[in-house]
């Protein structure tokens, strides 16, 4: 059995007692012994028993020379130990020191194990961690990481089970240290970002771990992380993103707001060119209106100055634009009309032109060479900026005012041509209206002769007689008297009359016509109508026409029938006299309603078809409507009206 | 002023009343009442056929005109001369007043002398037509007292049949015949055949005497 090595030193030792180096190298390997523990001596002893080498065997020179070896391995040991110690003494020193700054490290340390559990942890990672180290170490770093990073830190852990490098995760951790920085969003509210709302306002705590795995000398993996407190990064970071996200949101907003108002303006634009367009076609439009216009065309400023004038108003007045723009509009006023102050012109022309405006009226104007012109003028007002202005439309009614009297010239010629006719087809019936007084004449007369010739002639009773016949003759007279008038005057004048007495002169030239045919003429006249103001001729071919027509269709009517017809004067609604010439004639079907008043029609087989439409351009040229309600079967009634008198000087 | 007829009365119808009044006092002056009317039913309802007269008659009058009224006369058997007179001479007027037996028909102005001529013929003229129209009723009334079968041989006797012939038409013997002839001769007042053939005549039984024979 070998003895562990501190026996077999002892043993030596007894060996060799009386050295005292050996007594001294003995305390010091006991020292040695004592501080290194049994364990280190058992080690030696045991490495020596195992070494084969038996000292016993040695001669003395071999067990000087191994002394003397063992003495200078002493004295080396001994050097090597104050060098130990000393290191130790360092070791210790830096040990304090690693100690002091693991500890005072800004920055966390963690070491732990393979299943995850904290092994040591300095103490920035417990104020990270939030929590006391004593509670911290045993417990696995897992339960302190938020749901949502705890895969990341399971497959980080995993890479250093697997190969262990060195890596870096940044996870979230629940701190229950709530000292949490609210840098956030707040002051940014310009963002439209309220504390509230903001997805990064929380209390969590971001820690960047940078780890690197290696084997204890307990062979055992164990994972070292440093963990770093980057949740100011983090949030500035997340600030910056929810800042740049908000920002972004608000460009695309206003960049959207942007396209829309610019597709908003291109439309606005297109609309602008469209109607500009317009308006130009327009503008386009009216000035050829304007200076094509056979009228004339004025406008004037309220001070009666011209401002603008068409071509029309050259060939109407003779002035050129020129002479025209700029001057007074009393250059084409006739000097008589003129008014000469230029304040009371303006008054004037106010009250005039606002008075007339939307009405033709009538006026005179006065050409460049001072003759007048006969002018229809209407105006209308518009104002351009606050400043009215009147436009004037002239047109020139010289040529119309000829037309009108040579008109009328050829309207009476054709009155009077077609009266000669209507004379004509009169003619027998007045020739027995006239047979009636001769004969009368012709009977009295005879009587008076025999009365005298007789016995006893008595004067008075001649007398009578005579009377009679100078009544007679004095009726043929008239007759005759009516009947050249009728068809003599040519020269056309206007009198005041009473429509019923030219309703009887115009009967008693066609009384004939009426015994023959079995026509009862009946008058219902109102008395006291208001005067006409006529030419009585004409009104009485009027009225003997319309009677003829009536005449003639109640000729066509069985003999057995009552024929009538009658005549009517009244008032009317409007204050004119209407006259009404009614039978209970055949009447006229609607075809022929269509053209009885159009020249040269006629359903009779002598007639020349001018009456009615004379009549009614007689009418007319009266200021008065011819009208006529028929219905076939029952009767015509052919009415017309004429202004009275006092209406007639009014217009 | 002494004038034939003087019962005799000129009736005028005319619807002018000068035409009236100064035809009246013309007439009147030449000594014959008139009896004016104005109008044609005016005239038929006071007309009084016992008188003899003439009628002035107006050919245009409003209501009934001259020759609707002399139409109307004709239906009534009222035969009193017409003479017309009209404005103007329409002549379909005057044919048509002549073919019903118009005296005449003047146009207005007249002459007075043809007008009192005119009216002088007309009365004397309707005075002949009422002595014929007695004279024909005279006749008629003797015809009326014959029988049948003396009817039968009269026809018979006008038609110009010998006594043989209207015995064999009448299938009886010539002594009746004989018998026949002398009762009508007697109640016709007749002095020969010729008086008789004239009565026969007047009263149109020649034209009729077919009916008779009936």
């Amino acid at each position: 059995m070998i003895p562990n090595p501190t026996e077999r030193i002892i043993v030596m030792g007894k060996q060799t007692s009386d050295n005292k180096d050996i007594e001294m190298l003995r305390k010091k390997v006991e020292t040695l012994l004592n501080e290194h523990g049994n364990d280190i001596r058992k080690k030696a002893t045991k490495m020596l028993s195992q070494s084969g080498t038996d000292i016993s065997r040695l001669s003395s020179a071999d067990i000087q020379n191994l002394l003397f070896e063992f003495q200078c391995y002493q004295i080396e040991l001994e050097l090597q130990n104050e060098d130990l110690n000393r290191t130790y003494q360092e070791l210790s020193a830096s040990r304090d020191e690693y100690e002091q700054l693991y500890n005072l490290s800004p920055v966390g340390y963690l070491t732990l194990n393979k299943e995850g559990i904290i092994q040591k942890i300095n103490v920035a990672a417990t104020h990270l961690l939030g929590n006391s180290k004593e509670k911290l170490i045993g417990k696995k770093l897992k339960e302190l990481i938020l749901p949502i990073d705890q895969d990341n830190y399971n497959s980080f852990i995993k890479v250093f089970l697997t190969a262990p490098t060195d890596q870096t995760l940044i996870i979230k951790l629940n701190s229950i240290n709530t000292k949490s920085t609210h840098l956030n969003c707040q002051g940014f509210d310009l963002c439209g970002c309220s504390t509230q709302d903001c997805n990064h306002n929380n209390t969590s705590v971001y820690v960047e771990c940078r780890g690197i795995a290696n084997y204890n000398d307990k062979n055992d993996l164990q994972i070292c992380l440093t963990i770093n407190d980057i949740t100011e990064r983090k949030q500035v970071q997340e600030t910056i993103l929810c800042l740049n996200e908000k920002l972004e949101n608000k460009i695309l907003k206003q960049t959207s707001e942007l396209i829309e108002s610019n597709l908003n303006l291109k439309k606005k634009i297109e609309e602008l060119k469209y109607s500009k367009h317009q308006l130009l076609e327009r503008e386009a439009k009216l000035n050829s209106i304007f200076n094509a216009s056979i009228e004339g065309i004025i406008t004037i400023n309220t001070s009666g100055n011209i401002v603008s004038v068409n071509a029309a108003v050259e060939t109407i007045f003779g002035y050129t634009q020129e002479e025209l723009i700029g001057y007074s509009i009393n250059k084409l006023i006739p000097l008589s009309l003129r008014q000469k102050n230029r304040h009371y012109l303006k008054g004037y022309l106010q009250t005039y032109m606002l008075k007339n405006i939307g009405q033709i009226k009538e006026v005179e104007g006065m050409r460049k060479d001072g003759s007048s012109v006969p002018l229809d003028l209407s105006i209308a007002e518009f104002s351009i900026d606050g400043t009215s202005y009147f436009t004037g439309i002239v047109r020139d009614v010289s040529l119309r005012k000829h037309q009108e009297l040579q008109d009328k010239e050829h309207l009476d010629e054709l009155a009077h041509v077609t009266r000669l006719g209507l004379m004509g087809e009169m003619a027998s019936g007045i020739a027995h209206e006239v047979n009636q007084p001769l004969t009368s004449i012709a009977n009295y007369t005879q009587a008076c002769l025999n009365f005298i010739q007789g016995e006893n002639p008595d004067p008075k009773q001649i007398s009578e007689i005579l009377f009679k016949t100078h009544q007679q003759a004095l009726r043929a007279g008239q007759i005759i008297h009516r009947m050249r008038d009728f068809v003599k005057s040519k020269k056309i004048y206007r009198t005041t009359a009473d429509i019923n007495t030219l309703i009887h002169d115009a009967i008693s030239l066609c009384a004939a016509e009426f015994k023959p045919n079995h026509i009862r003429l009946k008058f219902e006249l109102t008395k006291n109508l208001p005067a006409v103001y006529v030419d009585n001729v004409q009104i009485e071919q009027i009225i003997i026409n319309l009677i003829k027509n009536s005449i003639d269709a109640l000729k066509t009517l069985p003999q057995k029938t009552q024929r009538q017809l009658a005549i009517q004067t009244r008032l009317n609604n409007d204050n004119d006299i209407e006259i009404r010439i009614k039978d209970n004639g055949p009447g006229i079907d609607e075809a022929q309603q269509q053209k009885i008043l159009t020249p040269f029609y006629t359903t009779k087989s002598d007639g020349m078809g001018m009456g009615l439409s004379i009549s009614r351009s007689l009418v007319e040229a009266h200021d008065g409507v011819l009208h006529f309600n028929s219905k076939p079967g029952k009767g015509t009634t052919f009415y017309f009206t004429l202004p009275t008198r006092r209406k007639s000087n009014g217009s | 002023m002494e004038v034939n007829n003087p019962s005799a009365i000129v009736y005028l119808v005319d619807d002018e009343f000068a035409v009236r009044d100064s035809l009246t006092l013309l007439i009147e002056s030449t000594g014959r009442s008139v009896r004016s009317f104005e109008s044609a039913n005016d005239f038929l309802n006071n007309y009084n056929h016992e008188q003899p007269g003439c009628l002035i008659l107006d050919v245009r009058m409003s209501s009934m005109s001259g020759l609707e009224l002399q139409e109307e006369l004709s239906k009534r058997e009222i035969n009193i001369p017409i003479i017309f007179i009209s404005g103007h001479a329409d002549i379909s007027d005057s044919a048509k007043a002549f073919r019903a037996g118009a005296v005449d028909f003047l146009e207005k102005p007249f002459d007075d002398e043809i007008l009192l001529n005119r009216i002088e013929e007309a009365i004397q003229k309707d005075i002949e037509i009422e002595e014929q129209l007695i004279k024909k009723r005279q006749i008629q009334k003797r015809l009326d007292h014959l029988t049948v079968r003396e009817k039968e041989v009269l026809s018979l006797i006008v038609s110009s049949y010998s006594n043989k012939e209207a015995a064999a038409v009448l299938n009886i013997s010539n002594r009746t015949i004989d018998v026949h002839r002398a009762h009508i001769m007697e109640k016709m007042q007749a002095a020969n055949l010729a008086e008789l053939m004239m009565m026969a005549m007047q009263c149109e039984i020649v034209q009729h005497g077919s009916e008779l024979v009936d």
